[in-house]
């Protein structure tokens, strides 16, 4: 047995080291073989790829691997992929682009790391090239003018991207346990005040029947302030429009009601003591999965947390909550912007790339991103009633997944009723995707509220909101956990004299400003 | 009376066993934990059954590790970083202590000064990439190894050492005719063993866990380090990326680790560092040996 | 002549900073011809040392001095398409910055006060250990608590601050519980603003203080033996032979660790505190090194950080210096 482990563990390390020199002889010889004649007439392009670790020795690596290769086959240009850290994206990217290595094209999800490049110089705007070159996205964009705000900066067009699916639109999630709200014949929530009420219910009413005071009402993960903040229509970091004018999420009106609704669950011990503490949501996933606990909130894709609770109760229902209805309305949790890969332009790339590019991005977002989310037909994934399930899970997880952000563009937008048929055939993974498709629909069932799609790109509002959340933090957590010591209200006061204190009279002018100059644009 | 005393000492030596005895169970622990939590479970970690033994014992963890080969060569690369990188540091750094420690050498203390100034003025992420830039060392491990060649800190505790050496030790050399190359080589470095070993052990911490200047200097995959590999299971979701204001990659983009594969990998990362530190430590005992046996 | 040297020798022990006296020589006109000859035959003399130190000073010329360069910055606004010598000059206006900016004062004071605590309990710590290995006579032993002493220096703060915050927890925690047994309210730990710094300062002992005693034991592995053995004809006890030998033995190296550890008291652990802090305690738990992740993560600011690095850098210096000096004033051997 254990000479057998042995034997293998050398067969792989003979494999690797022999992968890893053809590799290296590949690229030698490939200068000068004929093959490459075809190839030299291609431009060639650089773009960064997200390094994640997920690329196996045997599948060669972020720079070349199947989906590489496929790519400079099928793509009107050559790519060079430049690998850059996740964890240290915008670093590393940062520091290729002062160093004057930076690919042609710099991508991230992220688009305040896009408007700072804007800024900084680094990438220039392509307006010019989408029209002179582009045909594809050009009429791609025409389709989808929700993309054009985003994509815009100080007027000019600076980015390219295509609309995210729904599975990456929908982001926050609440779930609830059916079989408790059942078994107290309670009905699902709808308004906050129910909301308040299961959760009193689940705490003291034994929802699990060990005749053991031991259950919380709701539990969390980093998402859940915003959740029961988005309830409210005040996202802590996002600025609302008031009469035409912009007003700071944390310091709004309402604010005074996220807090106290998060003191009421705090001093009723409808959530955990020890919140404060549970930064990574580790007592709150042990609760959920022990069945200690009657409501999540977290993201509307859980797989883990179902699991676990399943396999320790196989009686336990968890089902998507849908947004309560506060005072205010009924808001939906939060979800991302339309926009999904930013995709920028290298400020030193010259006519003759960015042409080259604009024509490898037209190729990708018309029929080049498919490959490279499903794998090939009949190899990776069949068709069952037009749905793309897949073959074999280890070998597409082997083989494909790594291969999704090639897809800088792409069409993926898969509809909730694929994912039973597109999960693993196993009871729980049947149960759990039939669980998840509702929760997307849920997500999506309501719009987020957001006044305007992005956060404004002044370094006085970015550097007052950094000094701010650390303060605004600390008066948060004396509220909700001091007792007595202060209200809401007093709270919300605090936290204005906070925010004046810090300059946010003068931001909030310029903000203003901003806004009255570039509310054009954002519609 | 006599009696009395060794009664004491008894007791004195037994407290001091059982104190460092109980001390070192405490700071086992977390490595423990996470031992026990490799052949768990990831259900059972979530659910917090997991505290000092193994839960549904299975070694499927392991197996997901090893299977990529990947893996395997990132091992390699980083023995290879962490031995050459070792030696060198370890020349250099004899190099420059044991003039150093000399009180007669001229222009000693400007040099000490000159060298004092960089252990605190460190320059940034920026300039340092352009430098290992032009020199042309992108994605080659001298682009690691240089840079760091000498640790001020170390360097100053090695000088240290050299000069809490006896001075007639070298003055009689030098009467026989020794010169400074020779002296170093064949009286200093021998009697210097205890500071050598704790210092390589430095030196060959830092180069096992470097991390963030594999991520910025060597971008080819198949020269990656095992802290990268490793790192990339362990912290693959960032959650202040993940909740980034601008806009964020979505919950189904990114990976999740199970816990059981994460605590492997730290054990995988920790044990093989753990095991030099025994082989360096007879090199610490020789001269109180000697003295101590009779005890 | 060879007197002279000396000479020299004993007024740099004595604390007098000259210790380029023959550089300062060299600017009396009558003395030059004479400290000229000294000059190179010292030079010869000592020829193997400086050619040992070429590589040296190479090195610390290209790799520490020439990127440092681009600390102007500091002094710029950084745009990376101007690069570090294009971009536009702005003086100090990044420093008044902070400088102006009311809660930079309040970092600055939570990370000098964590650091004033970790070294005055953190310090000690390792030398105590040290002392206390150092009177083991089994061998085995000795070497088996020596490695599960420094376990934890290899686990990440990630886990280590889980471990200690679940240990922690009033509700479900080992110390809370012993807390209970013994009549007493358990206490939240890691949410109150009095207990967080002793928490913080004992994770950073727990983790470090292990790892910490190598260079003592290294040091003490070099004491004469001959000097234990003629304390114990002398009837001396183990206490005594440890004030009296084992402490002096490692006293040059505690000075050592005490001057450098002196540069790093502008710095806080980043990934320790973002691990152990939280919203209760941001206002003694909010330091530099999460203040400079908070502004970094936004605009590529780099002068700003910068600025702020040159600061720290500089206060660390003189402390360096400062302590040095202290230190030789006791009569024992600084940095120089």
């Amino acid at each position: 047995m254990r000479q057998q482990k042995r034997k293998t563990a050398a067969v792989l390390l003979a494999l690797a080291v022999s992968l890893a020199m053809l590799g290296a002889c590949g690229k030698d010889s490939g200068k000068s073989a004929p093959a490459d004649a075809k190839e030299a007439k291609k431009p060639e392009i650089s773009v960064s790829i997200f390094d994640r670790g997920e690329v196996s020795a045997e599948e060669g690596s972020y720079e070349s691997n199947r989906w590489t290769k496929w790519i400079n086959e099928n793509a009107p240009a050559t790519v060079k992929w430049i690998p850059v850290p996740r964890n240290q994206s915008q670093q590393k990217l940062n520091t290729l682009i002062a160093a004057g290595e930076a690919p042609d094209l710099i991508w991230e999800y992220d688009r305040a790391y896009i408007s700072t490049l804007a800024s900084q110089g680094a990438i220039q705007p392509i307006d010019q090239y989408i029209d002179k070159y582009s045909t594809s996205y050009k009429a791609y964009l025409q389709a989808h003018p929700e993309l054009k705000p985003y994509l815009t900066i100080n007027g000019k067009l600076y980015a390219v991207a295509s609309v995210r699916g729904i599975d990456t639109i929908a982001n926050h999630g609440m779930w609830i346990r059916q079989d408790w709200l059942d078994k107290l014949g309670l009905k699902t929530p709808t308004t906050i005040d129910e909301l308040l009420d299961a959760a009193r219910k689940f705490k003291t009413d034994d929802p699990d029947g060990n005749g053991k005071a031991d259950t919380y009402g709701i539990v969390f993960n980093a998402n859940g302030y915003q959740i029961m903040r988005s309830l409210f229509f005040t996202h802590e970091n996002q600025w609302y429009l008031n009469d035409g004018k912009l007003e700071f999420g944390r310091i709004a009106d309402r604010y005074a009601d996220v807090l106290a609704f998060e003191k009421t669950l705090f001093d009723e011990g409808l959530i955990d003591q020890e919140y404060i503490t549970d930064k990574n949501a580790q007592r709150a996933k042990q609760f959920w999965t022990t069945g200690k606990a009657g409501i999540f909130l977290g993201s509307w894709d859980m797989p883990n947390e179902y699991s676990d609770l399943k396999k320790n109760d196989p009686s336990a229902k968890p089902v998507a909550l849908e947004p309560v209805a506060t005072p205010y309305g009924k808001n939906g949790l939060y979800q991302e912007n339309a926009p999904y890969i930013y995709v920028t332009f290298n400020k030193d790339m010259k006519e003759q790339q960015a042409e080259a590019a604009v024509k490898f991005l037209d190729w990708m977002i018309d029929k080049g991103w498919q490959p490279l989310k499903l794998g090939e037909e009949n190899v990776h994934y069949k068709l069952v009633n037009g749905v793309p399930q897949t073959i074999d899970p280890q070998k597409f997880r082997q083989e494909v997944f790594y291969a999704r952000e090639y897809a800088v563009l792409n069409q993926y937008s898969p509809k909730p009723e694929w994912f039973p048929i597109m999960a693993a055939q196993d009871p729980i993974s049947q149960e759990y995707a039939k669980a998840k498709a509702d929760s997307l629909t849920v997500a999506m069932k309501n719009k987020y509220r957001r006044d305007i799609p992005f956060n404004p790109d002044l370094p006085e509002a970015n550097q007052l909101i950094s000094a701010f959340s650390p303060i605004a933090e600390q008066i948060e957590a004396k509220v909700v956990t001091g007792g007595a010591q202060m209200t809401p209200q007093a709270g919300l006061d605090e936290l204005r004299k906070e925010w004046k204190r810090l300059g946010g009279d003068n931001v909030e002018k310029l903000v203003q400003e901003w806004y009255d100059q570039n509310k054009a644009g954002m519609k | 009376m006599k009696s009395r005393r060794s009664f004491s000492a008894k007791t004195y030596a037994a407290v001091n066993y059982a104190a460092l005895g109980l001390l070192s169970l405490f700071t086992l622990y977390p490595f423990w934990y996470e031992a026990a939590s490799s052949f768990s479970s990831s259900r059972a970690i979530t659910s917090g059954e997991v505290f000092l033994w193994p839960v549904e014992f299975n070694t499927d963890a392991y197996k997901r590790l090893l299977d990529d080969g990947q893996l395997l060569v990132s091992a390699k690369n980083t023995v290879l970083v962490t031995v050459v990188g070792t030696l060198l540091n370890m020349a250099m750094t004899v190099l420059a202590a044991y003039p150093l420690s000399k009180k007669r050498l001229m222009g000693r203390g400007g040099l000490l000064l000159f060298i004092t100034f960089t252990m605190l003025f460190v320059s940034g992420m920026i300039p340092n990439f352009i430098l290992i830039k032009t020199l042309g060392l992108i994605n080659s491990y001298w682009s690691l190894w240089l840079p760091a060649l000498i640790s001020t800190y170390n360097l100053f505790v090695m000088k240290s050492f050299f000069e809490g050496l006896p001075e007639e030790i070298d003055e009689s050399a030098s009467i026989d005719g020794a010169n400074d190359l020779a002296i170093l080589a064949k009286i200093i470095l021998p009697l210097s063993k205890p500071i050598l070993a704790a210092l390589s052990l430095f030196y060959a911490v830092g180069w096992w866990n470097s991390y963030f200047q594999v991520l910025l200097y060597i971008t080819r995959s198949t020269k990656q380090t095992l802290m990268v590999k490793l790192y990339q299971m362990i912290n693959q979701v960032d959650a202040s990326l993940l909740n980034s204001a601008g806009g964020s990659e979505g919950a189904s983009q990114a990976l999740l680790t199970p816990e059981a594969i994460k605590a492997a990998a730290i054990v995988l990362s920790v044990t093989p560092i753990l095991c030099v530190y025994p082989f360096l430590q007879r090199h610490f005992v020789k001269g109180v040996l000697i003295g101590s046996v009779k005890g | 002549m060879n007197i002279r040297i000396e000479n020299k020798g004993v007024y740099s022990m004595t604390g007098n900073v000259s210790q380029a006296g023959a550089e300062a020589a060299a600017f009396h006109p009558r003395a030059a011809e004479r400290t000229g000859s000294v000059f190179k035959r010292r030079l010869s003399r000592d020829k193997y040392l400086y050619l040992m130190l070429v590589p040296v000073i190479g090195y610390y010329v290209v790799f520490k001095y020439a990127p440092m360069v681009g600390e102007v910055i500091a002094f710029k606004d950084y745009r990376f398409v101007d690069g570090i010598w294009g971009s536009k000059w702005v003086g100090l206006k990044h420093f008044r910055m902070l400088f102006e900016s009311s809660d930079f004062w309040k970092i600055l004071r939570n990370t000098l006060l964590l650091n004033v605590y970790n070294l005055v309990f953190g310090f000690p710590v390792p030398i105590v250990l040290s002392l206390m290995l150092n009177e083991v006579r089994k061998e085995w032993y000795k070497r088996t608590v020596q490695n599960l002493l420094y376990v934890p220096h290899f686990i990440s703060w990630v886990i280590l601050g889980g471990i200690f915050i679940s240990l922690l927890s009033p509700s479900t925690g080992v110390v809370n519980w012993i807390l209970r047994s013994m009549g007493i309210d358990p206490i939240y730990f890691m949410a109150s603003t009095t207990w967080w710094p002793v928490v913080y300062t004992l994770s950073s002992i727990w983790r470090e203080a292990g790892w910490g005693t190598i260079l003592y034991l290294a040091a003490m592995a070099n004491i004469d033996p001959q000097l234990y053995e003629a304390a114990k004809m002398d009837g001396a006890s183990r206490l005594r032979q440890i004030w009296h030998i084992t402490l002096p033995g490692i006293r040059g190296t505690m000075a050592i660790l005490l001057i450098l550890r002196m540069g790093q008291m502008m710095d806080v652990g980043l990934e320790q505190t973002l691990v152990l802090q939280n919203s209760a305690v941001l206002e003694v738990g909010d330091v530099i090194s999460t203040f400079v992740y908070r502004v970094g993560l936004q605009n590529a600011n780099y002068s700003y950080t910068t600025a702020l690095g040159l600061f720290q850098s500089a206060i660390g210096f003189i402390l360096v210096l400062s302590v040095n000096r202290i230190i030789k004033s006791f009569g024992e051997k600084g940095l120089w």
